[in-house]
Protein backbone atom coordinates (compact mmCIF):
# COMPACT_ATOMS: atom_id res chain seq x y z
CA UNK A 1 0.00 0.00 0.00
CA UNK A 2 1.38 3.61 -0.86
CA UNK A 3 0.73 5.18 2.16
CA UNK A 4 2.53 8.58 0.23
CA UNK A 5 -0.97 9.13 -1.65
CA UNK A 6 -2.09 12.55 -0.43
CA UNK A 7 -5.21 12.91 1.63
CA UNK A 8 -7.66 14.62 -0.37
CA UNK A 9 -8.03 11.26 -2.40
CA UNK A 10 -9.77 9.81 0.02
CA UNK A 11 -12.90 11.42 0.21
CA UNK A 12 -15.02 12.52 -2.71
CA UNK A 13 -17.40 15.58 -2.69
CA UNK A 14 -15.17 16.89 0.65
CA UNK A 15 -12.04 16.96 -1.58
CA UNK A 16 -12.31 20.89 -2.27
CA UNK A 17 -12.27 21.20 1.58
CA UNK A 18 -9.64 19.41 2.44
CA UNK A 19 -7.42 20.38 -0.50
CA UNK A 20 -8.10 23.85 0.63
CA UNK A 21 -7.08 22.52 4.53
CA UNK A 22 -4.02 21.06 2.96
CA UNK A 23 -3.00 23.64 1.21
CA UNK A 24 -3.15 26.26 4.32
CA UNK A 25 -1.19 23.87 6.41
CA UNK A 26 1.28 23.54 3.97
CA UNK A 27 1.76 27.42 3.12
CA UNK A 28 1.56 28.16 7.20
CA UNK A 29 4.46 25.66 8.30
CA UNK A 30 5.98 27.25 5.11
CA UNK A 31 5.66 30.50 6.67
CA UNK A 32 7.18 29.37 10.32
CA UNK A 33 10.09 27.95 8.08
CA UNK A 34 10.94 30.93 6.61
CA UNK A 35 10.24 33.10 9.99
CA UNK A 36 12.81 31.12 11.56
CA UNK A 37 14.97 31.28 8.80
CA UNK A 38 15.09 34.69 9.02
CA UNK A 39 15.58 35.08 12.47
CA UNK A 40 18.04 32.62 12.47
CA UNK A 41 19.94 35.09 10.05
CA UNK A 42 18.95 38.47 11.69
CA UNK A 43 18.46 37.81 14.97
CA UNK A 44 21.41 35.23 16.04
CA UNK A 45 21.67 35.99 19.49
CA UNK A 46 17.87 36.03 20.39
CA UNK A 47 17.74 32.42 19.01
CA UNK A 48 20.99 31.61 20.44
CA UNK A 49 19.29 32.47 23.77
CA UNK A 50 16.18 30.93 23.55
CA UNK A 51 18.53 27.56 22.11
CA UNK A 52 19.91 27.48 25.48
CA UNK A 53 16.79 28.14 27.38
CA UNK A 54 15.51 25.40 26.04
CA UNK A 55 18.34 23.19 26.72
CA UNK A 56 18.51 24.77 30.06
CA UNK A 57 14.90 23.45 30.62
CA UNK A 58 15.65 19.88 29.62
CA UNK A 59 19.06 19.61 30.87
CA UNK A 60 17.23 20.61 34.42
CA UNK A 61 19.17 20.07 37.97
CA UNK A 62 15.52 19.75 39.00
CA UNK A 63 15.31 20.52 42.71
CA UNK A 64 12.35 18.27 43.80
CA UNK A 65 13.06 18.66 47.27
CA UNK A 66 12.40 22.40 46.78
CA UNK A 67 9.34 22.13 44.64
CA UNK A 68 7.71 19.84 47.56
CA UNK A 69 8.73 23.14 49.76
CA UNK A 70 6.94 25.11 47.31
CA UNK A 71 3.99 23.78 47.78
CA UNK A 72 3.83 23.10 51.47
CA UNK A 73 4.57 26.87 51.29
CA UNK A 74 1.26 27.10 49.91
CA UNK A 75 -0.12 24.98 51.40
CA UNK A 76 0.53 26.27 54.55
CA UNK A 77 -0.66 29.13 53.39
CA UNK A 78 2.48 31.68 53.36
CA UNK A 79 2.35 31.85 49.77
CA UNK A 80 -0.42 32.61 47.64
CA UNK A 81 -1.63 30.36 44.76
CA UNK A 82 -0.18 32.32 41.92
CA UNK A 83 2.97 32.38 43.36
CA UNK A 84 3.39 29.09 44.57
CA UNK A 85 2.18 27.65 41.10
CA UNK A 86 4.62 29.61 39.40
CA UNK A 87 7.62 28.93 41.74
CA UNK A 88 6.52 25.23 41.52
CA UNK A 89 7.12 25.09 37.50
CA UNK A 90 10.14 26.95 38.29
CA UNK A 91 11.07 24.46 40.18
CA UNK A 92 10.47 21.25 37.63
CA UNK A 93 12.09 23.98 34.96
CA UNK A 94 15.34 24.20 36.72
CA UNK A 95 14.99 27.77 36.64
CA UNK A 96 14.56 27.81 40.70
CA UNK A 97 17.40 30.12 41.85
CA UNK A 98 14.93 32.92 42.77
CA UNK A 99 12.52 30.60 44.58
CA UNK A 100 12.45 30.88 48.05
CA UNK A 101 10.43 27.82 49.96
CA UNK A 102 10.87 27.32 53.33
CA UNK A 103 8.45 24.29 53.60
CA UNK A 104 8.32 22.25 56.31
CA UNK A 105 12.14 22.29 56.78
CA UNK A 106 14.07 19.24 57.97
CA UNK A 107 17.42 19.04 59.49
CA UNK A 108 18.97 17.42 56.74
CA UNK A 109 18.59 19.93 54.18
CA UNK A 110 20.95 22.54 52.96
CA UNK A 111 19.60 26.01 52.57
CA UNK A 112 21.49 28.36 55.13
CA UNK A 113 18.71 30.43 55.21
CA UNK A 114 20.65 33.57 54.56
CA UNK A 115 18.12 34.01 51.98
CA UNK A 116 17.15 37.65 50.06
CA UNK A 117 14.28 39.68 51.36
CA UNK A 118 10.87 38.62 49.89
CA UNK A 119 7.53 39.67 50.85
CA UNK A 120 5.76 37.09 52.68
CA UNK A 121 3.17 37.37 55.23
CA UNK A 122 4.24 37.37 58.82
CA UNK A 123 4.42 34.28 61.22
CA UNK A 124 4.37 35.30 65.12
CA UNK A 125 4.90 32.69 67.04
CA UNK A 126 2.84 33.68 69.92
CA UNK A 127 3.47 31.44 72.60
CA UNK A 128 3.84 33.50 75.63
CA UNK A 129 2.83 31.90 78.57
CA UNK A 130 1.87 33.43 81.82
CA UNK A 131 5.03 34.14 83.90
CA UNK A 132 4.65 34.85 88.00
CA UNK A 133 8.29 36.44 87.79
CA UNK A 134 7.32 39.85 86.85
CA UNK A 135 11.40 40.53 86.50
CA UNK A 136 11.84 38.09 83.99
CA UNK A 137 8.73 39.49 81.92
CA UNK A 138 10.92 42.44 82.08
CA UNK A 139 13.95 41.65 81.21
CA UNK A 140 12.31 39.90 78.16
CA UNK A 141 10.71 42.75 77.32
CA UNK A 142 14.09 45.14 77.39
CA UNK A 143 16.21 42.29 75.16
CA UNK A 144 13.26 42.13 72.53
CA UNK A 145 12.68 45.60 72.43
CA UNK A 146 16.41 46.64 72.41
CA UNK A 147 16.74 44.09 70.04
CA UNK A 148 14.05 44.89 67.53
CA UNK A 149 15.35 48.75 67.84
CA UNK A 150 18.60 47.13 66.22
CA UNK A 151 16.92 46.07 63.78
CA UNK A 152 15.25 48.83 62.70
CA UNK A 153 17.00 49.94 60.03
CA UNK A 154 15.57 46.94 58.42
CA UNK A 155 12.20 47.93 59.59
CA UNK A 156 10.53 48.09 55.80
CA UNK A 157 11.80 44.32 55.52
CA UNK A 158 8.94 41.86 56.50
CA UNK A 159 10.22 39.29 58.55
CA UNK A 160 10.71 35.48 56.70
CA UNK A 161 8.61 32.93 57.25
CA UNK A 162 9.01 30.93 60.27
CA UNK A 163 10.91 33.75 61.92
CA UNK A 164 10.14 35.59 65.06
CA UNK A 165 11.72 38.60 67.20
CA UNK A 166 9.84 37.48 70.03
CA UNK A 167 11.18 35.38 72.69
CA UNK A 168 9.35 32.48 73.50
CA UNK A 169 9.92 30.39 76.91
CA UNK A 170 12.19 27.67 76.50
CA UNK A 171 11.61 25.89 79.84
CA UNK A 172 14.53 23.89 79.84
CA UNK A 173 17.52 24.24 81.56
CA UNK A 174 20.29 25.52 78.94
CA UNK A 175 24.10 26.82 78.29
CA UNK A 176 26.22 28.47 76.08
CA UNK A 177 27.30 25.99 73.33
CA UNK A 178 30.44 27.70 73.19
CA UNK A 179 32.95 30.18 75.13
CA UNK A 180 32.82 33.10 72.90
CA UNK A 181 31.54 36.34 71.92
CA UNK A 182 28.87 36.87 69.63
CA UNK A 183 30.30 38.29 66.40
CA UNK A 184 27.10 38.32 63.75
CA UNK A 185 23.73 38.72 65.46
CA UNK A 186 20.52 36.89 64.62
CA UNK A 187 18.23 38.85 62.24
CA UNK A 188 18.81 41.22 58.96
CA UNK A 189 22.26 42.22 58.18
CA UNK A 190 24.39 43.00 55.11
CA UNK A 191 25.50 39.61 54.53
CA UNK A 192 29.50 39.19 55.20
CA UNK A 193 30.10 37.15 52.48
CA UNK A 194 28.19 38.81 49.43
CA UNK A 195 26.78 42.19 50.58
CA UNK A 196 23.44 41.87 50.30
CA UNK A 197 20.68 42.50 52.59
CA UNK A 198 19.98 38.88 54.17
CA UNK A 199 18.23 37.09 57.01
CA UNK A 200 20.72 35.32 59.33
CA UNK A 201 19.08 32.64 61.44
CA UNK A 202 20.82 31.88 64.09
CA UNK A 203 23.91 33.71 65.80
CA UNK A 204 27.68 33.63 64.81
CA UNK A 205 30.02 33.16 67.51
CA UNK A 206 33.28 33.64 67.11
CA UNK A 207 36.16 31.45 68.38
CA UNK A 208 39.03 30.06 67.31
CA UNK A 209 39.57 26.92 65.19
CA UNK A 210 38.88 23.52 67.27
CA UNK A 211 37.15 25.55 70.23
CA UNK A 212 34.84 22.69 72.03
CA UNK A 213 31.12 23.33 70.86
CA UNK A 214 29.24 22.05 73.77
CA UNK A 215 26.03 21.00 74.07
CA UNK A 216 22.91 23.86 74.57
CA UNK A 217 21.02 21.46 76.50
CA UNK A 218 19.91 17.64 76.93
CA UNK A 219 18.79 15.93 73.88
CA UNK A 220 18.88 13.48 70.90
CA UNK A 221 21.11 14.31 68.27
CA UNK A 222 18.99 14.09 65.54
CA UNK A 223 21.32 15.42 62.01
CA UNK A 224 24.51 15.12 61.41
CA UNK A 225 25.70 16.27 57.62
CA UNK A 226 27.79 18.39 55.48
CA UNK A 227 26.56 21.43 52.84
CA UNK A 228 27.78 23.88 50.81
CA UNK A 229 26.20 26.85 52.97
CA UNK A 230 25.94 25.39 56.78
CA UNK A 231 29.62 23.26 56.11
CA UNK A 232 29.88 20.14 58.94
CA UNK A 233 26.44 20.59 61.13
CA UNK A 234 24.84 18.71 63.72
CA UNK A 235 21.12 19.19 65.02
CA UNK A 236 20.21 18.17 68.60
CA UNK A 237 16.36 17.89 69.55
CA UNK A 238 15.96 19.01 73.11
CA UNK A 239 12.59 19.00 74.98
CA UNK A 240 9.00 21.02 74.42
CA UNK A 241 9.80 21.40 70.37
CA UNK A 242 13.34 22.77 70.80
CA UNK A 243 16.02 22.38 68.13
CA UNK A 244 19.03 23.60 67.92
CA UNK A 245 22.21 23.40 65.49
CA UNK A 246 25.45 24.05 66.06
CA UNK A 247 27.28 24.57 61.91
CA UNK A 248 30.15 25.69 60.22
CA UNK A 249 32.31 23.11 62.60
CA UNK A 250 35.43 21.15 61.89
CA UNK A 251 34.46 17.74 63.74
CA UNK A 252 31.99 16.52 64.86
CA UNK A 253 32.03 14.61 67.86
CA UNK A 254 27.99 12.81 67.81
CA UNK A 255 25.78 10.33 65.71
CA UNK A 256 22.76 10.45 65.53
CA UNK A 257 20.67 8.88 67.58
CA UNK A 258 23.27 10.01 70.45
CA UNK A 259 21.96 11.16 73.74
CA UNK A 260 23.35 14.36 74.90
CA UNK A 261 23.83 16.06 77.78
CA UNK A 262 23.61 19.73 78.41
CA UNK A 263 27.31 20.93 78.47
CA UNK A 264 28.53 17.62 76.36
CA UNK A 265 31.31 18.17 73.82
CA UNK A 266 29.28 17.59 70.17
CA UNK A 267 31.63 18.67 68.04
CA UNK A 268 34.91 20.89 67.14
CA UNK A 269 34.40 24.75 65.32
CA UNK A 270 35.55 25.30 62.58
CA UNK A 271 35.16 27.12 59.23
CA UNK A 272 33.94 24.60 56.88
CA UNK A 273 30.75 25.99 54.50
CA UNK A 274 29.62 29.17 53.80
CA UNK A 275 31.47 30.91 56.68
CA UNK A 276 33.72 33.85 56.90
CA UNK A 277 36.32 32.96 59.06
CA UNK A 278 36.04 30.26 61.92
CA UNK A 279 33.10 30.66 64.39
CA UNK A 280 30.05 29.00 65.45
CA UNK A 281 27.09 29.41 63.67
CA UNK A 282 24.55 28.27 66.24
CA UNK A 283 20.84 28.32 65.41
CA UNK A 284 17.59 28.24 67.96
CA UNK A 285 14.39 26.99 66.58
CA UNK A 286 11.46 26.70 68.74
CA UNK A 287 7.97 24.75 66.70
CA UNK A 288 10.40 25.23 63.62
CA UNK A 289 10.37 28.56 64.25
CA UNK A 290 14.19 30.40 64.12
CA UNK A 291 14.19 32.47 67.63
CA UNK A 292 17.18 34.79 68.59
CA UNK A 293 19.66 32.86 70.53
CA UNK A 294 21.56 35.54 71.72
CA UNK A 295 18.26 36.62 73.68
CA UNK A 296 18.37 33.10 75.78
CA UNK A 297 22.85 33.48 76.06
CA UNK A 298 22.30 36.72 77.55
CA UNK A 299 20.22 35.36 80.53
CA UNK A 300 22.72 32.53 80.92
CA UNK B 1 17.99 11.02 -16.77
CA UNK B 2 15.02 10.17 -13.92
CA UNK B 3 11.92 11.25 -15.11
CA UNK B 4 10.61 14.16 -12.76
CA UNK B 5 7.05 15.31 -13.69
CA UNK B 6 6.01 18.10 -10.59
CA UNK B 7 2.78 16.06 -9.68
CA UNK B 8 5.38 13.24 -8.10
CA UNK B 9 6.58 15.93 -5.72
CA UNK B 10 4.83 15.86 -2.62
CA UNK B 11 5.72 18.13 0.26
CA UNK B 12 4.06 17.91 4.16
CA UNK B 13 3.89 20.66 6.32
CA UNK B 14 6.05 18.70 8.81
CA UNK B 15 8.79 18.71 6.48
CA UNK B 16 9.21 22.21 6.80
CA UNK B 17 8.37 22.28 10.83
CA UNK B 18 11.23 20.03 10.63
CA UNK B 19 13.36 21.81 9.27
CA UNK B 20 12.08 25.50 11.14
CA UNK B 21 13.19 23.59 14.64
CA UNK B 22 16.62 22.39 12.94
CA UNK B 23 17.33 25.81 11.95
CA UNK B 24 16.51 27.23 14.99
CA UNK B 25 18.41 25.36 17.24
CA UNK B 26 21.40 24.25 15.65
CA UNK B 27 24.42 25.70 14.13
CA UNK B 28 25.16 26.42 10.50
CA UNK B 29 27.89 23.67 10.56
CA UNK B 30 24.92 20.91 11.41
CA UNK B 31 22.44 22.01 9.84
CA UNK B 32 24.70 22.09 6.61
CA UNK B 33 25.62 19.06 7.66
CA UNK B 34 22.43 17.26 8.09
CA UNK B 35 20.92 18.13 4.86
CA UNK B 36 23.90 16.89 2.88
CA UNK B 37 23.35 13.70 4.38
CA UNK B 38 20.47 13.47 3.58
CA UNK B 39 20.43 14.53 0.33
CA UNK B 40 23.72 12.39 -0.29
CA UNK B 41 21.32 9.44 1.02
CA UNK B 42 18.29 9.75 -1.37
CA UNK B 43 21.06 10.54 -4.45
CA UNK B 44 22.69 7.31 -3.70
CA UNK B 45 19.21 5.60 -4.02
CA UNK B 46 18.41 7.49 -7.10
CA UNK B 47 21.34 6.81 -8.51
CA UNK B 48 21.20 2.45 -8.24
CA UNK B 49 17.69 3.13 -9.37
CA UNK B 50 19.00 4.64 -12.35
CA UNK B 51 21.54 2.04 -12.90
CA UNK B 52 19.06 -0.69 -12.82
CA UNK B 53 16.52 1.26 -14.29
CA UNK B 54 13.53 1.33 -11.94
CA UNK B 55 11.56 4.00 -12.36
CA UNK B 56 10.43 6.49 -9.74
CA UNK B 57 7.14 6.90 -8.91
CA UNK B 58 7.43 10.24 -6.26
CA UNK B 59 9.76 12.23 -4.11
CA UNK B 60 7.95 13.02 -0.38
CA UNK B 61 9.13 15.30 1.58
CA UNK B 62 7.81 14.69 5.23
CA UNK B 63 8.78 15.25 8.61
CA UNK B 64 10.70 12.16 8.55
CA UNK B 65 13.02 13.33 6.28
CA UNK B 66 13.10 12.88 1.89
CA UNK B 67 12.07 9.52 0.83
CA UNK B 68 11.96 8.03 -2.63
CA UNK B 69 9.15 5.48 -3.73
CA UNK B 70 8.99 3.08 -6.49
CA UNK B 71 6.87 0.47 -7.71
CA UNK B 72 8.38 -2.38 -5.75
CA UNK B 73 5.85 -5.35 -7.33
CA UNK B 74 8.29 -5.68 -10.31
CA UNK B 75 11.49 -5.01 -8.75
CA UNK B 76 13.78 -8.42 -8.53
CA UNK B 77 14.92 -8.72 -5.16
CA UNK B 78 18.16 -8.17 -5.27
CA UNK B 79 17.66 -4.93 -6.99
CA UNK B 80 15.80 -3.72 -4.43
CA UNK B 81 18.70 -4.94 -2.20
CA UNK B 82 21.07 -3.35 -3.50
CA UNK B 83 18.94 0.43 -4.24
CA UNK B 84 18.17 -0.07 0.05
CA UNK B 85 22.03 -0.65 0.40
CA UNK B 86 23.44 2.71 -1.50
CA UNK B 87 21.65 5.05 0.40
CA UNK B 88 23.94 4.32 3.44
CA UNK B 89 26.81 3.57 1.15
CA UNK B 90 26.84 6.63 -0.36
CA UNK B 91 26.22 7.94 3.71
CA UNK B 92 29.91 5.80 4.38
CA UNK B 93 31.45 7.17 0.83
CA UNK B 94 30.52 10.82 2.14
CA UNK B 95 31.86 10.12 5.72
CA UNK B 96 35.10 9.17 4.30
CA UNK B 97 35.70 12.10 2.11
CA UNK B 98 34.56 13.81 4.92
CA UNK B 99 37.17 12.12 6.83
CA UNK B 100 39.88 12.94 4.44
CA UNK B 101 39.28 16.40 3.66
CA UNK B 102 38.95 16.78 7.77
CA UNK B 103 42.62 15.31 8.09
CA UNK B 104 43.73 17.82 4.77
CA UNK B 105 41.82 20.89 6.04
CA UNK B 106 41.46 20.84 9.79
CA UNK B 107 38.46 21.84 9.37
CA UNK B 108 36.15 21.25 12.78
CA UNK B 109 33.15 21.14 10.46
CA UNK B 110 34.14 18.12 8.89
CA UNK B 111 33.66 16.43 11.95
CA UNK B 112 30.33 17.17 12.37
CA UNK B 113 29.28 16.53 8.71
CA UNK B 114 31.15 12.70 9.21
CA UNK B 115 29.22 12.30 12.66
CA UNK B 116 25.90 12.96 11.03
CA UNK B 117 26.85 11.27 7.80
CA UNK B 118 27.85 8.44 9.42
CA UNK B 119 24.90 8.50 11.76
CA UNK B 120 22.09 8.68 9.27
CA UNK B 121 23.73 5.70 7.52
CA UNK B 122 24.17 3.39 10.84
CA UNK B 123 20.56 4.30 11.58
CA UNK B 124 18.98 3.87 8.12
CA UNK B 125 20.74 0.26 7.81
CA UNK B 126 18.91 -0.39 11.66
CA UNK B 127 16.62 -3.71 10.73
CA UNK B 128 13.35 -1.58 11.84
CA UNK B 129 10.36 -2.24 9.35
CA UNK B 130 10.52 1.20 7.21
CA UNK B 131 13.83 1.68 7.16
CA UNK B 132 16.68 0.39 4.48
CA UNK B 133 17.82 -1.99 6.70
CA UNK B 134 14.44 -3.21 7.04
CA UNK B 135 13.93 -3.24 3.53
CA UNK B 136 16.81 -5.13 2.64
CA UNK B 137 16.36 -7.76 5.62
CA UNK B 138 12.52 -8.04 4.29
CA UNK B 139 13.96 -8.70 0.79
CA UNK B 140 16.42 -11.36 2.14
CA UNK B 141 13.92 -13.07 4.00
CA UNK B 142 11.31 -13.41 1.20
CA UNK B 143 14.11 -14.75 -1.10
CA UNK B 144 14.04 -17.94 0.95
CA UNK B 145 11.34 -18.04 3.18
CA UNK B 146 8.87 -15.96 1.06
CA UNK B 147 6.94 -12.97 1.75
CA UNK B 148 4.59 -13.98 4.07
CA UNK B 149 7.43 -14.96 6.54
CA UNK B 150 9.50 -11.82 6.04
CA UNK B 151 6.47 -9.65 7.16
CA UNK B 152 6.19 -11.55 9.91
CA UNK B 153 9.74 -11.76 11.10
CA UNK B 154 10.04 -8.51 10.01
CA UNK B 155 7.57 -7.00 12.52
CA UNK B 156 9.12 -8.85 15.48
CA UNK B 157 12.78 -7.80 15.00
CA UNK B 158 11.62 -4.55 14.63
CA UNK B 159 10.07 -4.08 17.61
CA UNK B 160 13.25 -5.67 19.11
CA UNK B 161 15.39 -3.15 18.15
CA UNK B 162 12.93 -0.41 18.65
CA UNK B 163 12.75 -1.27 22.34
CA UNK B 164 17.19 -1.21 22.14
CA UNK B 165 16.73 2.08 20.16
CA UNK B 166 14.58 3.25 23.32
CA UNK B 167 17.21 1.98 25.61
CA UNK B 168 19.48 3.75 23.69
CA UNK B 169 18.43 7.31 23.83
CA UNK B 170 16.79 7.24 26.72
CA UNK B 171 20.55 6.34 27.96
CA UNK B 172 21.95 9.29 25.74
CA UNK B 173 19.29 11.75 26.99
CA UNK B 174 20.25 10.55 30.65
CA UNK B 175 24.40 10.96 29.80
CA UNK B 176 23.51 14.25 27.76
CA UNK B 177 21.31 16.02 29.61
CA UNK B 178 19.47 17.43 27.04
CA UNK B 179 20.27 15.08 23.71
CA UNK B 180 16.73 13.48 23.10
CA UNK B 181 17.42 13.05 19.38
CA UNK B 182 17.75 9.43 19.78
CA UNK B 183 15.01 9.22 21.80
CA UNK B 184 12.42 10.84 19.64
CA UNK B 185 13.68 8.66 17.08
CA UNK B 186 12.35 5.63 19.12
CA UNK B 187 8.97 7.31 19.60
CA UNK B 188 8.73 7.71 16.54
CA UNK B 189 9.55 4.33 14.97
CA UNK B 190 7.32 3.05 17.82
CA UNK B 191 4.67 4.84 16.47
CA UNK B 192 5.06 4.21 12.53
CA UNK B 193 5.63 0.63 13.05
CA UNK B 194 2.53 0.06 14.97
CA UNK B 195 0.20 1.67 12.53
Amino acid sequence: MNRKLPKYNKLKGTSDKRLNRSAVKLALSICIFLMASLMKLLFPDFVSSVKTDVLGVLNANVDYEKAVSVISDGVSGNKGVKETAGDFVACLMGMDDDVVAVGNMDDGQDSEKDKDETPQEEKKDDEEKKEDDTTYQEKKESLVSAFKESQSDYSSYELPADTTYEMPDLNIVYMAPAEAAVSSQFGYRDHPVDGEVKFHYGLDLACELETDVLAFADGEVISVNDSTSYGLNVVISHSNGITTRYAHCSEILVSVGDTVKMGDVIAKSGDTGNATGPCLHFEIRVQDVYVNPEYYLSLV
Amino acid sequence: MILMKKKNLIFKPGFFLLLAVMVFFLDYDAIFATVISVAVHEIGHLTAMEFFHIKMKNIAFSCSGMNIGYDGKYTPYLQEIAVAFSGPAANMFLSLLALIIFKKAEDESFIILLAISTAVGIFNLLPVKYLDGGKILHCILSLFFGPRFADAFLIIISKIFIVLILFSGLYLFYMSGYNFTLLLSAVWLLYVVNR
